[in-house]
């Protein structure tokens, strides 16, 4: 039921520009676009940005609904930003309803607004989209290390991120098992009230979390018994090497980036 | 027992991001009720539940957030939180760094980004955090506490 909805399955395999990257690039890119996304301010920066993302997301190959796709958990967002900034400027009116006016200066500062949000969201979504998420845990430890996060610690996070994906999927069967359950016992999870919807969220939480404490104890037993000891002498399946189209990539994010925050 | 700690968290992490993804309708919106957040009172228990939570907080974020700020910086407070929740002398206090870090925290780079009242957004991600940690995390960290034995 809900493992239709974990939408770490996400990634599409394919063969691409994008997908070709080294995903610690992708990632640190994401990293450079965080710092500077929030000085788009102008139409130049919309412009530049909007064919920027445009490029990147035909470089992925990917087909326009798979991004269209990714925008449905945010509509909302987007949407209140969109409205809250329509009544909070003046400016000349361009638009008077009743009691509702709308200046130019509001429209414009709700474009700035929801295209800061879409570029943000769009190209996060290239990232996804291209990369797969044991890549990105791999990725996630090499940049830790970079910025002098202490190896062991580095190697935990990246093998909790791995252990994480691989069980994301069980762990939605099981949730999905326990609602099962729980509705057979005459749990009523449409309740309207509030205190009727939080034992129901209870009543899932619980189980899931003792189930999910047997399987760690079942789980550390079969990787100790495999040989496993921390980050020491660990070799990797998969070994990223950086490539001039890399190096390039990282520029062009690092140029846009200083680009709309000059202009 | 190193693993049994990696382990652990890495479980933690997986459930964190089912939960956000079972109970989506009330995730991911202006006023945000992520009920997985209920979880972040865990490291009050055992610290190895924090990378669990700054791992489920990075995943989640990366498939439902808001993009680069939310994977990078909202991953990072809920890190820094988990770690206060850990250093709680008490348990009523417990759910008091994830509410405060997130709603000044994500603020910083909420309302710049969408250009609204700093202390606006302020309240409406504390309100949205302490009804989740306050009513669901502490419930869930009395009963837990009754079945966990500390690794």
């Amino acid at each position: 039921m809900f493992l239709d909805n974990v939408a770490l399955g996400r990634y599409v395999e394919k063969r691409s520009f994008m997908h070709n990257l080294d995903p610690r690039v992708k990632l640190l890119g994401l990293f450079v676009l965080a710092g500077f996304a929030f000085s788009i301010n102008s139409v130049f920066d919309i412009i530049s940005m909007s064919v920027y993302t445009v490029i990147l997301m035909m470089l992925s190959g990917l087909s326009l609904k798979y991004y269209l796709k990714s925008m449905k958990s945010i509509w909302f967002l987007v949407l209140f930003a969109f409205v809250m900034q329509l009544f909070s400027y003046e400016g000349t009116p361009v638009f008077s309803f009743w009691f509702i006016t709308i200046t130019d200066k509001a429209l414009f500062n709700s474009m700035v607004v929801t295209f800061r949000l879409l570029f943000a969201i769009l190209i996060s979504t290239v990232l996804t989209l291209t990369t797969s998420p044991t890549s990105l845990a791999h990725a996630m430890e090499d940049i830790l290390k970079w910025f002098f996060v202490p190896k062991s610690f580095a190697h935990e996070l990246s093998m909790v991120m791995t252990i994480a994906i691989r069980f994301i999927p069980v762990m939605a069967n099981e949730a999905d098992r326990i609602i099962k359950a729980q509705m057979s016992r005459g749990a009523n999870f449409d309740d309207r009230k509030i205190s009727g919807k939080i034992k129901g969220i209870v009543s899932i939480i619980i189980p899931l979390l003792i189930s999910a404490m047997r399987r760690a104890d079942d789980l550390s037993i079969a990787m100790e018994a495999r040989g496993y000891h921390g980050w020491e002498g660990r070799t990797r399946f998969k070994v990223f090497s950086w490539k001039l189209s890399d190096t390039f990539f990282l520029f062009t994010f690092i140029a846009i980036s200083v680009l709309i925050t000059i202009y | 027992m190193k693993t049994k700690r990696i382990v652990y968290s890495g479980l933690v992490a997986a459930l964190y991001v089912v939960l956000c993804t079972v109970f989506q309708p009330i995730s991911f919106r202006a006023v945000q009720f992520r009920v997985a957040e209920a979880l972040t009172v865990l490291p009050f228990l055992d610290p190895v539940f924090i990378p669990g939570i700054f791992v489920g907080a990075f995943i989640s974020n990366i498939i439902g957030g808001m993009g680069a700020w939310d994977i990078w910086l909202g991953s990072a407070l809920s890190l820094f939180a988990a770690w206060l929740t850990y250093k709680m002398p008490k348990k009523a206090l417990a759910p008091l760094p994830p509410v405060l870090v997130n709603a000044f925290g994500v603020s910083l780079y909420l309302s710049p980004l969408l250009n609204i009242n700093y202390w606006y957004s302020v309240f409406f991600i504390g309100v949205g955090e302490a009804a989740v940690v306050y009513i669901i995390g502490l419930p869930l960290l009395t009963v837990f506490s009754k079945y966990y034995k500390k690794q």
